[in-house]
């Protein structure tokens, strides 16, 4: 949301920040698997790839 | 902010106007004065307008409200959105009728064409459609000296539902399959749990435990046996060492964190210009934690429907909160909404959405709706409070009160209104951030209730010692017009130039500026029995621009001045290793109807400056024309807020 907050905001926000939480809550194990699975890149090599070279271009 | 006039006005085809905003009500009257400021602009009565605040599925994000920033940023927004609806409305009627939009009048939420006398209600004009337009960059603003509902007393908008009972707080909400949540707390901060036996509490029937690294939490179908089912629970804690009351004020100075530092103001040079004045001053304030004690306490109800996350609670900050509550369950904002009812006060306490979380911890264990309210004891120990702090002042003057060095430094409570608006050629001005041993956060005003108390007491030791009269001293050294004429105004209505100290009655003024605002305060005291201080009259007059509702503003002026009274005579949090000694209102004094002193205020109106706010800037004044009361009576400078929790000393300065 940092478009919302020009800079006057954001010195007042600074201001009014309040000293740490006062709970931190462990992932369950359900939880920590569906996190993980936002997180999985999924990748895929062939085997003659072709790669660009270096120095030839248009420009 | 949106562009679109639709996110903050509908109008239905009933001619019913919704304003949809992100702040919140909190008793400082806002849902009053922004529908004054849609209803100048849109041109309907104000009974035609619902304001929907603080509804994270249904209102504009927004920052919060704190700081002083509804009046001067959400009013301009709506009376921008509001006169383009206006326009709007006008355009597609003139369309409509094929007439010039100049030919029609806009009035009490209808359209009219005085030459066709034709007339149509915004209502039926839209059928209740979405005003589609983007809020012109120059709207059609009526200006304020044309203002008709704008800057009129208009009652509170559910004022009768607050005196009757009849408004539902957060703590007062239920639901059909609730169950009430009670907190295991720690036994002192910083605390770790090393053992944890909850079976006699898992045997009482209905009951629900959560436990959750340190987190151990009970629900039962009713509060009662919550109570009886945490109070079954065996747990040990470790409590690492704090720091206490007697030892706050070194550890403050000793405990600065260098890589929070920002760079001081410096302006000349203080030491050259020290060795050249008449008169030096160099001496110490100090100010204690205090709480913020709202009448309401934090409450929340939390309800998950799937991975759907609804909680009501009382903040100060719906979208700060919801977003606090996916960080905590690992879910996306778009899965939590965050309702606000009309809150029970906040003073800058609830920004933070600890109750929220708990309720929906232990609801999402249960998978039940959960309802959890903080006990006082719990309000005054696990929120956070204002902090204390350490203010050091070297000072130089020449004979004829010119003041000519101002060196200030502030250890822990923080910067705002630590800039002097006096004249001074030579300064040196710095905030040393410190790892704070307790829980600190936002209060009415922040820091600028410190700094004017260090620096308008401060002031009135300069004025003594060049032996000039308090006001004159202050006005020889200020050129701001707006703070010269509040300072002016207070003293010609308290009858300054008039008083008569004596050994029981001292007079006091103070004043600064603050949000926007100006303010200047005159305080009378009495001196019973030589060490009971009462506090007698108090006269208070405050610039914030054009005045929106005058009722609402001497509310909101008369309300910090009361609340200014505690953290200037008597209110402390008292703490040692890491708990708090007096969580308790029968512990921690509040000011009482007894304390309260008679009190006249001045609204200066400033129709020609821009609207700011008034929720902070009153209650700056207080303690520093009190303090300098109490010096006039008795010869004792009070240096340490709050000043007479004990009574006065006899110790003389």
């Amino acid at each position: 949301m940092n478009n919302h907050i020009d800079h006057d905001l954001e010195q007042a926000l600074i201001q009014h920040e309040v000293d740490g939480r006062l709970h931190w809550f462990e992932l369950d194990r359900r939880d920590f698997f569906k996190m993980l699975g936002c997180g999985v890149v999924v990748c895929l090599c062939t085997r003659d790839a072709l790669s660009q070279e270096s120095g030839r271009g248009f420009w | 902010m949106p562009k679109d006039i639709a996110a903050w006005i509908h109008i239905s085809e009933n001619n019913a106007v919704t304003v949809f905003t992100g702040k919140v009500e909190m008793g400082q009257n806002i849902r009053t004065s922004l529908a004054q400021q849609v209803a100048e602009e849109l041109h309907v009565p104000v009974a035609s307008i619902a304001m929907i605040m603080g509804d994270t599925d249904r209102t504009p994000w927004d920052a919060g409200t704190f700081g002083s920033r509804t009046t001067p940023t959400m009013g301009p927004q709506l009376r921008a959105a509001a006169a383009s609806a206006r326009d709007l409305l006008v355009a597609t009627a003139a369309q409509q009728w094929k007439v010039s939009p100049t030919a029609l009048s806009a009035a009490d939420g209808r359209i009219t064409d005085s030459k066709s006398r034709q007339s149509i209600t915004y209502g039926q004009l839209m059928h209740g459609q979405q005003l589609v337009k983007l809020i012109e960059s120059a709207p059609p603003l009526t200006p304020v000296v044309d203002w008709k509902i704008a800057g009129t007393p208009v009652p509170k908008v559910d004022g009768r539902a607050f005196v009757t009972g009849r408004h539902k707080y957060s703590a007062d909400l239920s639901h059909p399959d609730m169950l009430f949540g009670k907190v295991l707390r720690p036994s002192g901060f910083k605390a770790t749990l090393t053992s944890l036996d909850t079976k006699a509490a898992e045997s009482i029937p209905g009951v629900i435990v959560v436990h959750d690294g340190d987190f151990v939490a009970v629900a039962a179908a009713d509060s009662a046996t919550a109570e009886r089912a945490l109070r079954a629970i065996k747990a040990k804690w470790s409590v690492p060492p704090q720091p206490s009351n007697a030892d706050l004020f070194s550890y403050l100075k000793d405990h600065v964190t260098a890589s929070r530092r920002d760079e001081p103001h410096i302006v000349g040079s203080v030491d050259r210009a020290l060795s050249d004045a008449d008169v030096k001053l160099s001496q110490t304030y100090t100010v204690q934690y205090i709480a913020h004690a709202p009448l309401e306490p934090r409450a929340a109800l939390a309800e998950w429907q799937g991975d759907k996350l609804t909680v009501y609670t009382g903040t100060q900050r719906p979208f700060a909160v919801r977003d606090e509550l996916a960080d905590a369950f690992h879910i996306s904002s778009d899965k939590v909404r965050v309702l606000v009812p009309d809150t029970g006060s906040a003073y800058g306490g609830k920004h933070t959405g600890d109750a929220a979380v708990e309720a929906a911890r232990i609801a999402k264990a249960a998978g039940k709706p959960v309802k959890l309210v903080w006990t006082r004891e719990e309000e005054f120990t696990w929120a956070y409070f204002r902090p204390a702090g350490v203010i050091d002042i070297r000072s130089g003057a020449h004979k004829d009160g010119t003041i000519v060095a101002w060196e200030f430094h502030n250890y822990n409570s923080g910067p705002a209104g630590i800039g002097t608006p006096y004249n001074v050629a030579n300064q040196k001005i710095e905030f040393h951030p410190v790892d704070s041993p307790l829980r600190q956060g936002s209060y009415r005003s922040l820091a600028a209730a410190a700094n004017h108390f260090a620096r308008e007491s401060h002031m009135d030791e300069l004025a003594h010692a060049v032996a000039m009269d308090s006001l004159d001293f202050r006005l020889k050294n200020l050129d701001d017009d707006r703070l010269r004429a509040v300072f002016q105004a207070a003293a010609d209505k308290f009858g300054w130039r008039n008083r008569k100290p004596s050994a029981t009655r001292g007079f006091g003024i103070a004043g600064g500026f603050e949000k926007g605002g100006y303010v200047a305060t005159c305080a009378e005291v009495e001196i019973v029995g030589g060490q009971n201080v009462h506090i007698r009259r108090v006269v208070e007059a405050f610039d914030c621009g054009p005045v929106i509702n005058p009722n609402g503003l001497r509310n909101q002026i008369m309300g910090g001045i009361v609340q200014g009274i505690g953290g200037a005579l008597f209110e402390a949090i008292r703490f040692s290793n890491g708990r708090i000694l007096n969580p308790y209102f029968s512990e921690y004094r509040v000011p009482r109807f007894a304390d309260a002193p008679e009190i006249e205020i001045i609204l200066m109106d400033r129709r020609d400056k821009p609207p700011m706010g008034a929720g902070e800037t009153p209650l700056i004044g207080l303690a520093p024309a009190v303090g300098n009361a109490i010096f006039s009576a008795t010869g004792i400078r009070l240096r340490s807020l709050p000043m007479v929790p004990n009574g006065l000393p006899s110790k003389r300065a």
